[in-house]
């Protein structure tokens, strides 16, 4: 038998063994599915960072155990779908009617009204369950606990907020946790290189960490760099840094005294010539990402998440910036003790950057996160209702946290010593906004983001560029693209209008109403502060 | 069997399948708007195909699922603008009547896709309120006019003297929450260029009066209100407001900021 052969042999064995793998694990699911008296509940994410899906297998287990001393024979299978397919996975299952009786649901923020995993306004009113009638009603699990007898809505830090559909008129979705973003460093190095000196505070320490960090590394002989950075966090970590120079800017430009900045506001003000690239604001937020950008290793905007994570377990560098949801995965990989601090922005007494900011930021608009939304019309519907009770129960979701490592989501849960560090920062101001506040703006700068590190000591060569390349021009094209796709969803609401006043002129019907207004009215605003100065010939629609 | 109790069973069968068949219709309205608050609007319209043509509610109902079918056409917008056009011609002052002149209104405002006709749906949402100033949906359109006036860009008068003469009308708007929408488009399009803050104070605290029902929506709206009233001076108003704010959104973004607010509003704790 010649190589070629063998080889062959070998793949379609392989191929064949897979196959039978394959139907050895359908059949295996039908016929467990198919023994009488279980019901079997299944609900699928694509969280497949390290911890949660033991996790979510320990409250599986416990949940059945509860269920069993009801007298109910139940099985509580997950089904992690990894984040790539999750979009295409979720539509077959959904239109082939074999959807598992939950889904983890995503916030709809992107402008093509799609969530990065596939949901959209229509799915969520076609496919998912409005829970909105139980929202009010206390959680049953959470009786004999801190929280008994209070609104299942109330228990959520949030009050379930980001669950309701601002479209839909509804609550659809559980959250379970919620998110903070930190700088995590190697303990063992750091303490190799600063004694026993805590981690940086503040932004001149933490720049002085970083120059010691290099100068060690270059003393060494070590391949050694301050952060590890990728495309997908670094610009977490630069945004946090730059958008805290905006703070006082953008409440000058809040025409509407909201007390938060506002993007077409913002855009608007720029095409009135109240700020530009080269304010002071500007220039200091632009200059603060360049003190951090040079601290990344050479070519971290080329690289994805998984290696800058790559790069901080292999002791390269002392920090990697991280969300809370990547806290366990790093404990698992990292070889050494891990540290986490809060990101450490310039002070208001700062000489150069403190006279721009009120102080440091807040993360009460953080919300809740990883949530679960019901299936339509999906079997024992009301045992998928009762499961998510309890994940979001006081124990349930204090169990949730203990193991995964994650925040909880729910009111006076106790929170571990490891993970108080995580725990959102209420009080502080708002961070105010960045050159990219749409997919024109976006691009504009990312496109000419290069020259701030081609230029590193100054980035009046990214402004020249900025103005020159037109960012009028793309603020009046994201305007305008704002401005269409409100009036895109107004026009949509006209009907459920319709059918809302015909069903019962109730709340929902005059919720919309408040909505669709207002909608229009900013819109409306937009368009004709847009006409006027096209008129005056500043700017061309 | 008399011919005289044949008659009258001829008259009672031939009612008894009349009333079925309006039942029918009803219930297809019903169905209809049922798919529509679903998002199921392929659906609702097929269900609104089956319809009889002489139900009124029926017709009304797939004009507007019609609206969003998708996807959306200048023919279907036309289509829909037929049947509403039909069951106005046929009987305007009747509920369906009223309604569909309030959606043909909105196609001319916002729908047509070859581009809005702002003059039309003044007109039409004026006639509308004139004709019925007690039916909500005639208030909205009044609503719907006033942003259209307000916005105009057409017009040769600054959006100040809009606002006088649109605040000259002195709307006689019943439906407490369609005069709450009111007051609010009045208080922003006085914020809009800068044109009187205190007015913009005014009509915000008159909206207040019914309430905002979005939860987001009214942390959005206490935060304006409670710094309006600091920047204009109004003490007591913006210690309130400070108040119910922190007590509604303890956890939002801007409660440190209000929480300043209200600590130089009332230095030593103590309430003005």
């Amino acid at each position: 038998m010649n190589r070629d052969k063998i080889l062959n042999t070998i793949g379609f064995s392989l191929l064949g063994l897979c196959f039978l793998f394959a139907l050895w694990n359908v059949a295996f699911r039908t016929v467990r599915e198919l023994e009488p008296g279980v019901v079997t509940i299944r609900f699928a994410h694509w969280q497949l960072e390290g911890g949660l899906r033991s996790t979510f297998d320990i409250l599986s287990r416990e949940y059945e155990k509860i269920c069993a001393a009801r007298g109910l024979k139940v099985r509580v299978e997950q089904q992690a779908i990894p984040e790539r397919v999750f979009p295409n996975w979720l539509v077959t299952q959904l239109v082939g009617g074999k959807a598992p009786q939950i889904i983890a649901i995503d916030n709809i923020t992107s402008g093509s009204g799609m969530s990065p995993k596939g949901m959209t306004t229509d799915r969520i009113a076609r496919y998912f369950e409005a829970i909105s009638a139980r929202v009010h009603e206390p959680n049953p699990y959470n009786i004999g606990t801190p929280l008994e007898g209070v609104p299942w809505c109330d228990t959520f830090v949030d009050g379930m907020s980001r669950s309701y559909d601002s479209n839909l008129l509804d609550y659809y979705s559980v959250p379970l946790s919620m998110y903070t973003f930190r700088l995590f460093y190697n303990k063992p190095l750091y303490r190799e290189i600063f004694g026993d000196a805590p981690p940086p505070t503040e932004y001149r320490e933490f720049l002085k960490a970083c120059a010691t960090i290099t100068a060690y590394g270059r003393a060494r002989g070590l391949n050694l760099v301050p952060i590890a950075g990728s495309k997908y966090n670094a610009p977490m970590l630069t945004d946090y840094f730059a958008g805290t120079q905006t703070q006082k800017l953008g409440r000058r430009l809040n025409r509407f005294n909201t007390l938060v900045s506002n993007d077409s506001e913002v855009m608007l003000a720029y095409l009135r010539g109240e700020w530009n690239v080269r304010s002071p604001e500007i220039t200091a937020s632009l200059r603060l990402l360049q003190s951090i950008n040079r601290n990344f290793q050479p070519g971290f905007q080329q690289v994805d998440r998984d290696s800058a994570t790559f790069y901080f377990v292999q002791e390269r560098c002392v920090f990697v910036s991280a969300g809370s949801w990547d806290n366990t995965s790093l404990r698992i990989q990292a070889p050494f003790d891990l540290g986490v601090c809060h990101i450490p922005v310039p002070a208001v007494s700062d000489p150069d950057y403190g006279r721009f900011m009120y102080g440091p930021p807040t993360e009460a608009a953080n919300g809740t996160a990883l949530a679960f939304g019901l299936v339509r019309g999906a079997a024992r519907s009301d045992l998928a209702l009762d499961f998510l009770h309890y994940l979001s129960s006081y124990h349930g979701n204090a169990l949730f946290s203990k193991h995964s490592g994650w925040l909880p989501s729910v009111i006076k849960v106790p929170v571990d010593e490891t993970l108080e560090v995580f725990e959102p920062v209420i009080d502080g101001y708002p961070n105010a906004f960045g050159l990219g506040m749409g997919t024109e703006t976006s691009r504009l700068r990312d496109n000419d983001y290069y020259l701030l590190q081609a230029f590193p000591d100054s980035p009046q060569k990214f402004q020249d560029v900025f103005e020159r390349n037109g960012y009028g021009k793309a603020c009046i094209g994201d305007l305008t693209s704002w401005q269409t796709r409100v009036l895109r969803i107004v026009t949509r609401q006209d009907t459920l209008l319709a059918a809302y006043y015909e069903r019962s002129r109730d709340r929902k019907f005059y919720e919309l109403i408040e909505q669709q207004i207002q909608q229009e009215q900013s819109a409306y605003m937009v368009d004709s502060e847009l006409s006027t100065l096209t008129k005056e010939n500043q700017w061309q629609r | 069997m008399s011919m005289q109790f044949l008659r009258w069973l001829i008259v009672a069968w031939v009612a008894a399948g009349g009333c079925r068949e309006a039942f029918a219709g009803g219930e297809a309205a019903t169905e209809v708007w049922s798919l529509d608050t679903m998002y199921r609007f392929s659906e609702a319209y097929q269900r609104a195909l089956a319809a009889p043509l002489e139900d009124r509610a029926a017709q009304y109902a797939k004009a507007v699922t019609i609206l969003n079918l998708p996807t959306k056409t200048q023919s279907n917008i036309n289509d829909a603008a037929n049947i509403l056009t039909a069951l106005v011609t046929a009987d305007a002052d009747d509920e369906v009547g009223v309604c569909a002149q309030y959606f043909l209104g909105r196609i001319a405002q916002a729908h047509n896709l070859d581009g809005a006709n702002f003059p039309k749906a003044r007109e039409l949402f004026r006639k509308l309120y004139r004709a019925h100033p007690g039916h909500s949906l005639a208030q909205l359109g009044y609503v719907q006019w006033v942003l259209m006036e307000l916005y105009d860009k057409q017009s040769a008068d600054p959006l100040a003297a809009r606002l006088r003469r649109l605040e000259a009308e002195q709307p006689a708007l019943a439906d407490r929450e369609v005069w709450k929408n009111y007051h609010l488009v009045m208080g922003q399009a006085y914020m809009t260029g800068d044109v009187s803050k205190p007015r913009a104070l005014e009509h915000y605290l008159l909206a207040d009066q019914v309430g905002m029902i979005r939860w987001r929506g009214r942390s959005d709206f206490y935060a304006v209100i409670a710094s309006l009233a600091r920047e204009t001076g109004r003490r007591e108003v913006a210690v309130e407001y400070c108040r119910k704010f922190l007590r509604d959104y303890p956890r939002d973004q801007r409660s440190h900021i209000i929480r300043q607010f209200l600590n130089e509003l009332q230095p030593n704790g103590t309430p003005p």
